[in-house]
């Protein structure tokens, strides 16, 4: 592996790993140890049997539109709060605890009280959605926002902008890293929120699937379920990365800040 | 006396080519001799001072001290920093001591044997108190210590006085000297300014780059020991003038007179 | 979700810091605003739910604090407390040592970093509240899955954070140390590790959080003893005060290991902040 680079290298040893510990799992699965271990190979074919099947799809649109209907509005009120508390200091003074405070909380805490204000239903996943994601934008949106360098409005302070236009044309570009850090935690956290308030239900959605298929022990499709929403997670945060890079070109990639060690 | 004899260095790049930093270096620094290197950026003289420490290997070539080639880091040398790199959680004594304390001692012992080198760099009251408290030229002045602390016969100085101001460094630079009049050790010290290599150096050697190379070794036939006035003396500023000319053409800069 | 971007606030509330007013405006000014609207949303709270017609959906503030009371007088709630508080210890301290353990390995080896990579992504991006039922599958819905999902919830950020810590100690640091021609355990316990400190600091932060996160999962899909418990039977004869009441409390208990936990990394990594405030 020598003439490789190192990125290679690592990718190589990935994989290594990644393969090994299937093969490890399908050992333990074919010992049959544990029902809780299935074999790789039955849970490979239950992903392809289930990620079909009407009842999965019909669960997965459930979840997506209860996000597709909550996360918007959620990010850009969010967005919205979060330029004026970032910009304005009274604005900050007042909503800074009452945001901190959410942020400190364990919010799934409040999902019994909200199941018991908006009923077993949507209104409860709505609801949970928006609380898991509106204060993390409105908290980095704020610090991106902050992070604008008063010698840059001073500059165009000095050549006549007004207020609107510092907004628009220092402030938000200054806020946008930032601002898509919140955006793309903020998806990973809906669909955390949206899973586990479907979860509490039991019924509806990916959430309520997994709780049911859990319950009957069907613990390949289980995995395959789970399977399904861990890369979906992934693949979402991914997404929301490549635009943000696409967005924002000047914007330095995090792997290009070399770490102290690059042997062993 | 150490011989740095043919040495070369390449890198590999990200892109899966390679870059070749130093090319068939030759050259040798006399015992308790003050030796600068001068250079423009890029030409690789912080990777060969890093190579007498032992930190970096040469592709090519090898490095010798008093006939025993360098493999690594050894009691003989110790380095000083451009950034200071002191450690931001102890304090000065502790960090002074902390090149001993690397090499096995307790942290007590450490801070104990540190102390007279503090008083050397005239810091004594400052013992207590924590790197972030002290101005550039201090904290350079712990690094110095730490360094003389392990008492070696090699002091590797990379570019030391880079980032103080120039009224600082001026200060740092005599300073320098005196604490080097008394110790008497083998000095190899990098820097970016003439002025400072004249001052401070018995010989001083003139890198290219693209690769990096030996341009020109000079003598500095200033008598010791040397004052502020030196700086004003024709053969101060010939020298410098020299050296200029050298790097300007280096540099690439389109103005600079054809190279003699 | 970690690594986080420069400044990215992750799940962790933004460290606050007392705003300095613009020019004329007293220091007291921010703290007027803050008093205030804290109390005018507790106001808000307190008409809204008088102002209700049942207290079934929504109770004023007083009538939970006053419930909330009332249990804290019961034997009942605190054993409650304590069939939650147990496994979440346990589940806890278990993720903190794996998980500096881990992130140790993984910041300082690139090769483990690359092997395990995979599996932390994946677990990093997962709802581990889907994971509740492979646990129950696993350990029954005892003490022992209980302590697992805790675990699994914590033991990300924790691992994380501290490979982060550890992986970016600065490289003039290491290279000093290796200067001085130190012995790699030396250099190990000398400079990178109290360089990681402020990262495994946060990691445990960090990891804290998620673990309350996952011991209130465990209490409301789980909810055979406990907290939970408390919370169906609340919920079941429509007592809305108490139901607010338990919620309230296990909020608090997040709140206040938060703080907690804070206050220790400040402590630990005090020369940071000091740093930090010269620069």
């Amino acid at each position: 592996m020598r003439g490789m680079s190192a990125k290679n290298r690592n990718r190589v040893i990935s994989t290594v790993g990644l393969v090994g510990g299937l093969a490890i799992w399908e050992l333990i699965g074919q010992l049959e140890l544990s029902p809780a271990f299935p074999p790789v190979s039955a849970v490979l074919a239950a992903i392809v049997e289930v990620w079909t099947s009407p009842r999965f799809l019909d669960a997965l649109r459930e979840s997506l539109i209860s996000i597709a209907i909550a996360l918007p509005p959620s990010l850009v009120f969010g967005i919205g709060l979060g330029l004026v508390v970032g910009r304005y200091k009274p604005a900050e003074w007042a909503l800074d605890p009452l945001i901190n405070t959410f942020l400190s909380l364990p919010l799934v805490a409040l999902i019994p009280v909200l199941f018991l204000i908006f009923g077993l239903g949507r209104g409860s996943i709505l609801a949970t959605i928006i609380i898991y994601t509106f204060f993390i934008v409105v908290v980095n949106t704020a610090a991106g926002v902050r992070t604008t360098d008063q010698e840059v409005v001073e500059m165009a302070t000095s050549f006549g902008a007004g207020e609107s236009q510092i907004m628009r044309r220092v402030v938000l570009p200054s806020a946008l890293p930032l601002m898509f850090a919140g955006v793309r935690i903020a998806t990973g956290r809906a669909i955390r929120g949206v899973i586990i308030a479907e979860q509490v239900i039991g019924l509806i959605g990916l959430g309520g699937l997994v709780q049911r298929l859990g319950g009957a022990f069907a613990v390949e499709d289980l995995y395959a379920v789970i399977l399904f929403i861990g890369l979906f997670g992934l693949v979402s945060m991914e997404a929301v990365t490549t635009v943000e890079r696409r967005a924002l070109p000047w914007v330095a990639a995090p792997e290009d800040n070399e770490p102290a060690f690059s042997g062993a | 006396m150490i011989e740095i004899n043919g040495i070369g260095r390449r890198f590999n790049t990200r892109d899966g080519g390679s870059f070749e930093a130093l090319k068939d270096v030759n050259f040798s620094v006399n015992d308790k001799e003050f030796f600068s290197i001068i250079g423009p950026s890029g030409c690789g003289k912080t990777t060969l001072l890093k190579m007498v420490a032992g930190l970096v290997k040469p592709t090519a070539g090898s490095i010798e001290v008093d006939g025993t080639p360098v493999v690594g880091p050894g009691d003989d040398r110790a380095m000083v920093f451009q950034s200071f790199v002191l450690l931001p959680w102890a304090d000065v004594l502790t960090n002074v001591g902390f090149g001993l304390e690397l090499r096995g001692r307790s942290r007590k012992e450490s801070r104990e044997a540190a102390a007279p080198f503090l008083e050397r760099v005239g810091l004594t009251r400052f013992s207590e108190h924590y790197p972030h408290e002290l101005s550039g030229g201090m904290q350079q002045r712990v690094g110095l210590a730490r360094a003389l602390a392990v008492g070696p016969d090699i002091l590797l100085m990379d570019e030391p006085f880079g980032a103080l101001d120039a009224q600082t460094r001026q200060l740092m630079q005599e300073d320098l000297m005196r604490l080097w009049d008394q110790e008497q050790k083998t000095v190899i010290f990098v820097t970016h300014s003439m002025d400072e290599a004249a001052y401070l150096s018995d010989r001083v050697l003139v890198m290219d780059t693209h690769p990096g190379r030996v341009r020109e070794i000079l003598d500095v036939p200033i008598p010791r020991p040397r004052d502020e006035s030196v700086r004003r003396e024709s053969v101060f500023t010939e020298l410098t003038a020299h050296m200029w000319h050298e790097l300007r053409g280096m540099m690439g800069d389109p103005t600079a007179p054809a190279p003699e | 979700m970690s690594p986080q971007a420069e400044g990215a606030v992750g799940n962790e509330a933004a460290v606050a810091e007392v705003a300095a007013p613009g020019g004329g405006a007293s220091p007291w000014t921010p703290w007027v605003f803050r008093i205030g609207s804290v109390g005018l949303v507790l106001l808000i709270w307190e008409l809204y739910g008088r102002a209700q017609e049942t207290t079934l959906f929504f109770v004023p503030f007083s009538s939970v604090v006053g419930a909330l009371w009332d249990l804290a007088g019961t034997s009942e709630f605190w054993n409650a407390f304590g069939q939650t508080f147990i496994p979440f210890i346990w589940g806890w301290l278990l993720s903190l040592a794996v998980g500096i353990l881990l992130g140790l390995l993984i910041g300082r080896f690139r090769t483990f970093d690359a092997l395990t990579k995979p599996y932390v992504t994946f677990l990093n991006a997962l709802p581990v509240s889907t994971l509740v039922p492979i646990a129950v599958i696993l350990f029954g819905i005892g003490y022992a899955s209980r302590i697992l999902v805790v675990f699994l919830f914590g033991v990300v950020e924790v691992t994380l954070n501290t490979a982060a810590g550890v992986r970016y100690v600065s490289r003039d640091l290491v290279e000093m140390g290796e200067s001085f021609n130190a012995k790699q355990t030396r250099l190990f316990r000398k400079v990178i590790l109290p360089a990681s400190l402020p990262g495994i600091m946060a990691g445990i932060r960090i990891g804290t959080g998620r673990a309350v996160v996952g011991m209130v999962v465990v209490e409301i899909l789980l909810v055979a003893v406990g907290m939970g418990r408390l919370i169906l039977r609340y919920r079941g004869r429509f007592q809305s005060a108490e139901l607010y009441a338990v919620v309230l409390a296990l909020i608090i208990f997040g709140i206040l290991l938060q703080v907690i936990a804070r206050r220790f990394e400040h402590r630990v990594s005090r020369w940071k902040y000091e740093m930090e405030k010269v620069a």
